[in-house]
C-alpha cells in the first residue's frame, strides 16, 4: 500500500517537472538519464550483487525469483511490481534474511530510495486500472446502520456481533472481512430478533373482556343473524397503529355477499365483504392509528337478508369465531407492508411489499424469482396458522440473512477476465457513495437517481456529495473514519495508570474523543481546510476539558468551540485523544508519537526494528542527565537504530510538552522539558507550534498520507501500486481547491478506481 | 499475597466448583453418543489457552525432570491440581519465526500457534496461514455435539491502526482457524457466550415450528448463495464459500437439534457483561468454559485470554506498566519480576479453572480426568521474541491416556504440532500431518 511513495526521498510533486519525472522513452534515455544510469552503475547494481544475487539468481532462485534478470535500469521501469516488492521487503528488512550478510542500515536506505525514486516517475496519461474489490459484507457498523434506515429500528443488533478483523487499518476491507459460522448465527438471530422488533409479531392480542352480542354457536362462535353487532372490550396501550382481526365466515345468501364493518368505538376502521364460508373461515384485518385507553370493538353485520320463501339459500349470516386487536405496531411495520388487505388480495399485498423490500434491502431492482421464492416462505408461515405480519417477518428474516443483503455485490458480466474494465451501474455506485459517505444504505433520493440514470449526468454528484457531507448520517464517517485513521477508538481500552494521572477518568476519556470527532466534523460539514488538521486556531471542549487544558472561561458539560491562543493546541497533534493513544501507561512514549506522525500524517512509515534490539534503561540514576531524552539518545547513538530513530524520535520530542494524557507540562519530573528536535535533513524546531510548522511545511505528504487513507476506506481495499495516479489526482484537486475537504471527497468518488471494476486475477 | 490472587466468594458462590454440584452430564449428554461409545467412558475435551507476550522462562520451567518436579513461582498457584499436569518443555513453533518475513513476532506467534504453519505476510489482502488444530477436531468429532467448537477470549480485535509490522490484525487476534483462510471469530462478551450456549429459545411444539421455518429461511438463501458464487469471480468466491459452509453448519445444527436433548439451564446467573475487573472477566470465561465441557455442549474449545502483544497494564497487582512493553525487559530486574507477576496472575486464574473442573464429578471420575488443557504462548522470553523452548503446560489425563504430574522435556526444535498430533489421536481424530509436524509425540503416557 505505501512502498510505492518515495519512502526516504524528498517529496516529488507527480507530473510537475517534465525533466525530473518523465518515463525514459522505449530504447532511449531521458535527460537525466546518464546521471541516474551511472548512478544504478556505481551503487545498485553492486548492492543487490552483494546482498541478493546468491539466492536469487541461476537454475533455481530461491521464491522462484531471479533478480538477475531484472537488474537493468529499464526494468525497474517496465517491471514496476516486481521492483516495487523487492523495495518493500527491503524496507521492511524481510531480506536478505538474517541468517545472511546484512547491510548496513545506510547503504539499505540509499538503495530503497534510488529505487522508489525511479519508481516514483510514472505516467498518469494512459487508461487507469481501477482495481478490484472484494466482495465487501456489512461490517457490524454498516448493519447497524442500515437495519436503522431500511426498517426505521434503532437498536444496534450488531453490537453482539464478534469484532471485524482490520486490514490497512480499517474494518471495512473486503479481503479481510469474513464470515465464521459464529457470525451467520449472530445475523439469523439478529433477523428474528429485527422482524420482531419492525413487524411487531411478538404483540400480544389487547382484548380485555368478554365479547357479548349475537348468539352463540357450538364451539364458541357467534351467530349475528339481524343486522346488529357485537362488542369486545379491548385495552389499548398509548398512540400507535393497531391491527384489529376478526376471523369470520358468511352464511352466503341472496345476490351479495356478507358485509361486515369493524369499529372502534363509533369510528370505523374498515369494510369488508365476507366471501368466505363455513369450510374456510378468514382473517379479516383492518388498521387503525390512534391513542390508548379502555375502548370499544365493534363489529357490524350490515346486509342481513332472509327471504323464507325463496329456495334455500335463504338466509344470509355472519359468523364470528376469533377476536384479536394488537399494537401499538411500530411505524417500521408500514414500511414492510405499506397497505391493507384484504383475504383476496392478501398475496398481491405480499409480492408488492416484497417487490418494494427487496430492492431496499438488495440495493438495486429485486428480480421476479426472488420475490416468487419469498412468497413461498409467506405462504408457508400463513400456512403454519401464523398472521400475516409473522408471515411477512419470515420473508423479511429471509431477506436479512441472504448474500445479496449481507454482501455488497457487484456482479461482472466477466468476472475472471482481468483486463475487461467495466463502469459501475448507478445501483453500484449509489451504494458504494452511500457506505462510503454514511457508512450505510442509499436513500430513496439515490436510489431515484440510480434508477433514472442521473446520478452521474452534470454536476448532480456533485450536489450529492455536498447534500450527503450535511446530512446527519456522515457522522459514520467521522465515527468509523477518523476514529480509525486517528485511531480514536483505541481511546476506549486504553488504561493510564492512576499514580501518574490521577485526573485522567472516563469522563475525560469521553470527552477527548468528543473534542477530535467534534473538530473532524466541522472541517467535514463546514468544507474547511484539511490542512486544519495539522493547525487550527480552535478546537472543540467542555468544562472538563478545557480544565484539562487550562484554558478558563468554559463552563459546563456542553461542547464547544472556542478560539485557540497560538503555541499549545490546535490541530490533532494538540488533542488530548491522539496524544494519549500514542502513549505508554506511565509515560509519554517520543518513538510511538514521532512514528504515529510517520504513519498517519506524513504517510512515510518507518520500517520495522532490527530484530535484536538494544533496550532502553528505564532507571534514570544510572545515566547521566536522566531524562527520557537522554536515554534514548544513548540508544539511538548506534548507527542502526538512528537511521529510522532520527525520522522517528524528534517529531515525538517536539511533542515533549504534553504528558501522557495530553496534559501540558512544563517539567517532567525534576527536568526541564526540552521539546527541541532536529530532522535528518537539518531543520530544527522547538515545541509543538514549531513542529506543526515543519509538517505544514510538508503538506504535500500530508495531503497525499490523507488522500491515501480516505481511498483505502472508501475503496474498501488496500491502495496499491497502480492506484498511485489516483492517490495524485485526489491531492491535485485538494491543491486545486484551496484543500477543502469535499474535493478530495468527489475526487475520490469521481475517480476510476471508484466508478470501475476489472476482473479478477494479475492484469497483463 | 496479590489481591487477585483470591477468588472473591461471590465468585465461588456463582461458580460450579465444589459448593454446587449439578447432576449435568448424564442428563445432558446426547443419547446417540452414549449408545455409540457404549458404557466405556466420557467424551475426551480439549481446550488450548493462550496468553501473550511470552513468560519469565526461569520461574516457569520446573528444574527437575519427572514426577519430582517443584512447581515454580509462576506455577505455584496450581499446587492443588499438581497431579493433573504436565508440563512440557522444549518444544518449538517454527512459523512463529520470519523464515524470510522479517519483523512481526508477534502476530506470527499467535498465527501459528495451533497451526503451525507461516503466516503469509500481508495487511490483509490475501490473508493465509493453515487449519488449526481445534478445527481439526472439530470437524470430526464436532457433530456429536451442539457446538463443533467454541472460541471466547477477553479482548475484542483491534479497532484500528496497524498490529504487528505488516501483519493484518487478523493474526494477532484469531488463534483458531477453520480454513487456511477463515479465522474463527471469537466471542468477549460473558452475557453473550452464556445466551448463545443456554439460550435454546423455546420449547416443544413452538420449537419445533420455528426450526422448520428457520430451515426454510435457510434454503431459501443457500439457493441465494449457490446462484450467486455461480456469477462471482474467483476472489468473491472465496468469501461467498465461507458464507455457504457457514450456513451449512447452521443447517447441520438445527437438524441435529431435534436429536438432542434440550439443554438444560444451568444453577448458574446470567452474565450481564464483560466485567470492569479483569480478573472477574477470565473467571467468568473459565466457568462458561467448564459448563459447556461439562453440559457436553462442545468438546472443543480455544480461549484467548490476552490478544498478542496486548499492551494492557495490570494495576490491580500493582503493575501499572503495558505488558508488552515490559516483556521487552532487555535484562532489567524489575521489569522481569514485573512480567513473572503477570503471569502469575494469569496462572492464577488457570488454577481457578482446572479446579473447577477437578471437582466436577462424572462417573467415577472428574471432567479434568476426561479433558486435555493446553496452556501456553506461541513466544518464549518476550524479550528474546523466541519461538522454541515455549511454556507449554497440558493438563488432564485425557480420559486416561495421559499421565500427568511430570515435567518432560523434548528435544530441542520438537515441533509443538506433534504434541497436536498425539493429543488428536485422543479425539479420535487422528490425522497423519498437521502444519509443520514431524511425528507424535512419545511420552505422554
Amino acid at each position: 500500500m505505501r512502498a510505492w511513495l518515495p519512502l526516504f526521498a524528498p517529496p516529488l510533486v507527480i507530473g510537475l517537472s517534465a525533466a525530473v519525472l518523465a518515463e525514459p522513452a522505449p530504447g532511449g534515455q531521458s535527460d537525466n538519464g546518464a546521471a541516474v544510469a551511472a548512478e544504478f552503475h556505481a551503487q545498485i547494481e553492486p548492492f543487490f550483487t552483494r546482498y541478493c544475487l546468491k539466492c536469487h539468481s541461476g537454475e533455481e532462485p530461491k521464491g522462484e525469483f531471479s533478480l538477475k534478470e531484472f537488474l537493468t535500469r529499464a526494468a525497474i521501469v517496465a517491471d514496476r511490481e516486481a521492483w516495487e516488492k523487492v523495495t518493500r521487503k527491503l524496507h521492511d528488512r524481510e531480506m536478505p534474511p538474517e541468517e545472511e550478510p546484512q547491510p548496513e542500515a545506510k547503504e539499505r536506505e540509499r538503495a530503497t530510495g534510488w529505487i522508489d525514486r525511479q519508481l516514483a516517475q510514472f505516467d498518469c496519461g494512459r487508461d487507469r486500472d481501477p482495481g478490484r474489490v472484494t466482495i465487501r459484507r456489512l461490517n457490524r457498523n454498516e448493519y447497524n446502520n442500515t437495519i436503522r434506515d431500511l426498517l426505521g429500528v434503532d437498536f444496534h443488533p450488531a453490537d453482539d456481533f464478534p469484532s471485524d478483523d482490520v486490514g490497512y487499518g480499517f474494518d471495512n476491507i473486503g479481503d479481510v472481512l469474513s464470515m465464521p459460522p459464529i457470525l451467520l448465527e449472530k445475523y439469523l438471530t439478529a433477523a428474528e430478533r429485527i422482524s420482531e422488533r419492525a413487524l411487531g409479531t411478538e404483540q400480544v392480542n389487547l382484548v380485555s373482556g368478554e365479547t357479548t352480542g349475537g348468539e352463540i354457536l357450538a364451539g364458541g362462535a357467534r351467530i349475528l343473524t339481524h343486522k346488529l353487532e357485537v362488542n369486545t372490550p379491548v385495552r389499548m396501550f398509548g398512540q400507535g397503529d393497531y391491527i384489529f382481526r376478526v376471523r369470520a365466515y358468511g352464511q352466503q345468501a341472496g345476490d351479495e355477499p356478507v358485509k361486515m364493518a369493524i369499529y372502534l368505538d363509533d369510528k370505523l376502521i374498515r369494510n369488508f365483504e365476507v366471501k368466505a364460508t363455513e369450510k374456510k373461515p378468514e382473517l379479516y384485518e383492518g388498521w387503525m392509528t390512534t391513542k390508548g385507553g379502555q375502548r370499544t370493538f365493534s363489529i357490524v353485520f350490515q346486509n342481513d337478508y332472509y327471504e323464507p320463501e325463496q329456495s334455500a339459500p335463504n338466509d344470509r349470516n355472519l359468523i364470528i369465531s376469533h377476536v384479536e386487536v394488537m399494537g401499538p405496531y411500530p411505524p417500521s411495520s408500514r414500511l414492510v407492508i405499506p397497505r391493507e388487505h384484504t383475504p383476496d388480495d392478501r398475496m398481491l399485498v405480499a409480492r408488492e411489499s416484497l417487490n418494494v423490500l427487496t430492492s431496499r434491502a438488495f440495493r438495486r431492482p429485486s428480480t421476479a424469482g426472488e420475490v416468487d421464492r419469498l412468497l413461498k416462505l409467506v405462504e408457508l408461515s400463513l400456512a403454519e396458522g401464523d398472521n400475516f405480519n409473522t408471515a411477512m417477518g419470515v420473508a423479511l428474516q429471509a431477506v436479512l440473512v441472504s448474500p445479496h443483503f449481507l454482501f455488497r455485490v457487484e456482479l461482472d458480466p466477466t468476472p475472471n477476465t482481468a483486463d475487461s474494465v467495466r463502469t459501475l451501474s448507478d445501483f453500484e455506485f449509489a451504494t458504494r457513495l452511500s457506505y462510503f459517505l454514511w457508512g450505510s444504505m442509499p436513500d430513496d433520493e439515490l436510489m431515484g437517481l440510480a434508477r433514472s440514470g442521473q446520478l452521474r449526468k452534470g454536476d448532480e454528484l456533485g450536489k450529492q456529495v455536498a447534500r450527503m457531507l450535511a446530512d446527519p448520517k456522515a457522522q459514520a464517517l467521522v465515527e468509523h473514519f477518523a476514529g480509525q485513521w486517528l485511531q480514536l477508538r483505541n481511546l476506549r481500552t486504553i488504561a493510564p495508570d492512576k499514580g501518574q494521572y490521577p485526573a485522567f477518568d472516563d469522563a475525560l476519556r469521553t470527552a477527548m474523543q468528543t473534542e477530535s470527532e467534534m473538530f473532524f466534523a466541522a472541517v467535514m460539514r463546514e468544507n474547511r481546510s484539511v490542512l486544519e488538521f495539522l493547525d487550527s486556531d480552535y478546537t472543540f471542549i467542555n468544562e472538563r476539558l478545557a480544565r484539562h487544558y487550562g484554558i478558563s472561561g468554559v463552563q459546563g458539560n456542553q461542547f464547544r468551540k472556542v478560539a485557540l491562543e497560538p503555541g499549545q493546541r490546535g490541530g490533532v497533534l494538540g488533542q488530548a485523544s491522539v496524544l494519549t493513544v500514542t502513549s505508554n501507561p506511565t509515560r509519554t512514549s517520543p518513538v510511538k508519537r514521532g512514528k504515529w506522525v510517520l504513519e498517519n500524517l506524513l504517510g512515510t512509515p518507518p520500517p520495522p526494528p532490527p530484530a535484536e534490539v538494544p533496550p532502553l534503561d528505564e532507571k534514570p540514576s544510572e545515566i547521566a542527565g536522566g531524562t527520557l531524552r537522554a536515554r534514548m539518545e544513548q540508544h539511538r547513538a548506534k548507527a542502526d537504530c538512528a537511521i529510522c530513530h532520527n525520522r522517528m524520535d524528534p517529531l515525538g520530542f517536539g511533542l515533549e510538552n504534553y504528558d501522557g494524557v495530553g496534559g501540558w507540562r512544563a517539567k517532567d519530573g525534576p527536568f526541564d522539558i526540552d521539546a527541541s528536535g532536529t530532522l535528518p535533513n537539518g531543520q530544527s524546531f522547538s515545541g509543538p507550534a514549531e513542529l506543526k510548522r515543519v509538517l505544514l511545511a510538508r503538506q504535500d505528504d500530508f495531503v497525499r498520507c490523507l488522500a491515501e487513507k480516505m481511498l483505502t476506506y472508501g475503496l474498501g481495499r488496500g491502495v496499491e501500486y497502480s492506484d498511485k495516479c489516483t492517490v495524485a489526482d485526489v491531492a491535485n484537486a485538494l491543491r486545486e481547491h484551496e484543500y477543502k475537504f469535499s474535493s478530495m471527497i468527489l475526487a475520490i468518488v469521481e475517480s476510476d478506481a471508484f466508478q470501475k471494476r476489472r476482473g479478477a486475477g494479475n492484469p497483463p | 499475597m496479590s489481591r487477585a490472587g483470591r477468588i472473591s466468594r461471590r465468585t465461588v458462590l456463582r461458580g460450579l466448583g465444589t459448593a454446587v454440584a449439578l447432576p449435568f452430564l448424564d442428563a445432558m449428554r446426547p443419547l446417540r453418543s452414549l449408545a455409540a461409545e457404549g458404557q466405556k467412558s466420557a467424551p475426551t475435551r480439549m481446550a488450548f489457552i493462550y496468553v501473550p507476550n511470552g513468560k519469565h522462562m526461569p520461574d516457569w520451567t520446573p528444574t527437575a525432570i519427572g514426577e519430582s518436579f517443584e512447581l515454580p513461582y509462576i506455577m505455584e498457584p496450581l499446587a492443588q491440581v499438581k497431579q493433573q499436569l504436565l508440563v512440557v518443555s522444549g518444544l518449538a513453533q517454527d512459523h512463529g519465526r520470519p523464515n524470510g518475513d522479517g519483523p512481526g513476532d508477534h502476530a506470527r506467534a499467535l498465527a501459528s500457534f495451533l497451526t503451525g504453519s507461516q503466516p503469509r505476510k500481508t495487511h490483509g489482502a490475501d490473508i493465509k496461514v493453515g487449519v488449526s488444530v481445534d478445527q481439526v477436531a472439530a470437524r470430526k468429532v464436532g457433530q456429536q455435539t451442539r457446538f463443533a467448537s467454541l472460541e471466547i477470549g477477553c479482548d475484542r480485535g483491534a479497532q484500528a491502526g496497524n498490529c504487528d509490522s505488516g501483519y493484518s490484525c487478523s493474526y494477532s487476534t484469531n488463534i483458531s482457524w477453520r480454513s487456511d483462510t477463515t479465522p474463527q471469530a471469537k466471542e468477549v462478551d460473558p452475557a453473550l457466550v452464556f445466551e448463545r450456549l443456554f439460550n435454546t429459545g423455546s420449547s416443544g411444539e413452538l420449537r419445533t415450528r420455528r426450526e422448520k421455518l428457520k430451515r426454510s429461511v435457510l434454503d431459501y438463501v443457500l439457493e441465494d448463495a449457490h446462484d450467486l458464487h455461480a456469477r462471482l469471480g474467483s476472489k468473491d468466491r472465496r468469501k461467498l464459500d465461507e458464507y455457504l459452509s457457514s450456513i451449512r453448519e447452521l443447517e447441520r445444527r438445527i437438524g441435529q437439534a431435534a436429536d438432542l436433548p434440550e439443554t438444560p439451564k444451568p444453577d448458574y446467573p446470567r452474565p450481564t457483561g464483560i466485567p470492569k475487573d479483569y480478573g472477574e472477566h477470565i473467571r467468568l470465561m473459565y466457568d462458561l468454559l467448564a459448563l459447556a465441557f461439562h453440559g457436553d455442549l462442545t468438546r472443543v474449545a480455544t480461549f484467548v485470554v490476552a490478544n498478542e502483544g496486548s499492551n494492557r497494564p495490570y494495576p490491580f497487582i500493582g503493575v501499572t506498566d503495558g505488558h508488552h512493553d515490559l516483556s521487552h525487559h532487555g535484562g532489567n530486574d524489575e521489569k522481569q519480576k514485573k512480567i513473572r507477576e503477570i503471569n502469575r496472575f494469569h496462572v492464577t486464574q488457570l488454577a481457578y479453572f482446572l479446579e473447577k473442573l477437578n471437582g466436577m464429578s462424572e462417573g467415577d471420575e472428574n471432567l479434568l480426568d476426561h479433558s486435555m488443557i493446553l496452556y501456553g504462548s506461541g513466544l518464549g522470553d518476550g524479550n528474546a521474541h523466541n519461538h522454541d523452548n515455549l511454556p507449554i503446560l497440558l493438563a488432564g489425563r485425557g480420559g486416561g491416556t495421559i499421565t500427568p504430574g511430570r515435567h518432560m522435556k523434548c528435544e530441542k526444535e520438537t515441533p509443538l504440532n506433534n504434541l497436536f498430533l498425539s493429543m488428536l489421536d485422543r479425539m479420535s481424530s487422528s490425522t497423519e500431518v498437521l502444519g509443520d509436524s514431524t511425528g507424535r509425540l512419545e511420552g505422554l503416557v
